[in-house]
């Protein structure tokens, strides 16, 4: 059986990976490539390369990192978001060396072009990514550009189902990067329950218990989890003894390459 | 003793330089090309890919490579497809139109039923236990598709239960000198490199 999946995730800003918080406020951890190959060697099931400056300042995705992470070897799954404009870029990414493509902006502005690009990377290669947030029983979206949030309508996930994309990143933007802080309200909501594409979960998940609670949702394909993999050695493997589900893949540590 | 050479074909889809990294870091020498020139010189042809049916075929036609992987094959040398590069093998496939594949290997692809797509890790169970694929009974791997092959079981020689439907997929096929993965073995940690080097270590030696 498939087995949900622990996504290791990496932002970048200016090309250099950071510690990002709210996606307000960043601290500088080092190079991509060098956090990737962490990442790699811990057992990460995929590993999420979000550049966080390319769509909001409509610079184009980022493939001088992305081709210097691919290039250190890693053997991981890769996927790639930040500044995908139409199909020509996503194609693009896939050449530079990610095996995935997680749409953000677009899904907003241009849908024909993530259908345009599942005609030619097929659907499976393709996320969408939704920041979302909770507010007495709703569920809000954010829309990166503008900054406005909106309801989250049955219209807007019929339109995401329609675009093709194979899974869906809800990220709990409001407390990502905060210790203990994921919304479990964002899971208990009916409008998420009733998602019919699978589902990954970033932001706030600090702690196995979290992922796990997560994790334990019948629709939740994996969770994404960014700096607090950055604190301790061989993170990946500790998340996944403490988790300790059978339906997550477990990893053996390999101390050299 | 010669170095085994790898052929990577460059016809414009996917990731190859994952591919190329994985072979490389086993101490293989690796060209990747969409040039026959170059591409004939190698012991073993590598087809990737990440994409639609359709496209890579078109983009294999363009590229004027058809015919050039026919003849290859008929030498007797082994080629490997990875995922899309796996599909390609056979005669036809659900998706898209009617564009028809390379045919050297006998069946059409199709659409996975119980699920829309197979992403992430998943187990494989070896069918022919005395295969060079053996060690590999139960080991995780990454796949990365909507569709697959359903056909003859001759050819099927391990396959991965996709859904709590239980729908199987073929996980890896064989007959005679091609050899397809449905998963992807470059994206599979330390067991995807591990069968890389067993498979093209058990073609170079036949």
């Amino acid at each position: 059986m498939l087995k949900k999946r622990i996504i290791g995730s990496i932002a970048v800003l200016n090309g250099w990976a950071v510690q990002s918080t709210s996606y307000n406020s960043y601290l500088p951890l080092g190079r991509p490539e060098v956090i990737a190959e962490n990442l790699d060697r811990w057992g990460a099931d995929e590993i999420l390369i979000q550049c966080i400056d390319r769509s909001r300042n409509s610079k184009g995705p980022d493939f001088s990192t992305l081709s210097k992470i691919a290039d250190a070897g890693i053997t991981t799954p890769l996927i790639y978001a930040g500044g995908i404009k139409d199909s020509l870029d996503a194609i693009n990414v896939i050449k530079h060396g990610a095996d995935r493509v997680m749409f953000d902006a677009l899904l907003n502005s241009d849908l024909s072009e993530i259908i345009k690009s599942a005609r030619i990377l097929g659907s499976q290669a393709l996320l969408g990514c939704l920041p979302v947030s909770y507010n007495q029983g709703k569920i809000y979206r954010l829309n990166y550009l503008t900054k406005e949030t909106e309801l989250l309508t049955n219209q807007y996930l019929e339109n995401i189902y329609s675009s093709s994309v194979s899974e869906l990143l809800l990220v709990d933007y409001l407390n990502e990067g905060l210790d203990k802080a994921f919304n479990f309200n964002i899971l208990k909501s009916s409008k998420v329950e009733n998602i019919n594409i699978p589902i990954l979960i970033f932001g706030g998940i600090s702690t196995p218990r979290i992922a796990k609670k997560i994790l334990k949702q019948g629709n939740i394909a994996g969770v994404s989890i960014g700096n607090f993999l950055s604190y301790k050695e061989n993170s990946i493997e500790y998340f996944k003894n403490k988790i300790n589900l059978s339906s997550i893949r477990k990893h053996k540590f390999l101390k050299k390459r | 003793m010669k170095k085994i050479t790898i052929g990577i074909v460059d016809y414009g889809f996917g990731n190859i330089s994952s591919l190329y990294g994985c072979l490389m870091s086993l101490g293989f020498s690796v060209n990747v090309s969409s040039k026959k020139s170059v591409l004939k010189k190698s012991d073993i042809l590598f087809l990737p890919g990440v994409g639609a049916f359709d496209s890579g075929m078109e983009a294999m036609y363009e590229k004027n490579l058809v015919h050039f992987i026919h003849g290859f094959h008929a030498s007797g040398k082994t080629i490997v497809g990875i995922c899309l590069g796996m599909q390609l093998l056979f005669s036809s496939s659900d998706e898209g139109s009617s564009t028809k594949g390379l045919c050297l290997l006998p069946g059409r692809i199709t659409k996975i039923k119980t699920e829309s797509t197979h992403i992430g890790w998943n187990k494989i169970k070896i069918l022919k236990p005395r295969s060079i694929f053996n060690n590999f009974d139960e080991k995780h791997f990454y796949f990365n598709h909507s569709y697959s092959f359903n056909g003859s079981r001759k050819i099927v020689s391990g396959t991965s239960v996709i859904s709590d439907k239980k729908e199987i997929v073929s996980a890896i096929v064989k007959k005679r000198n091609i050899t397809g993965l449905q998963f992807h073995p470059e994206k599979s940690q330390f067991n995807g490199a591990k069968l890389l080097n067993r498979i093209i270590l058990d073609a170079y030696n036949a």
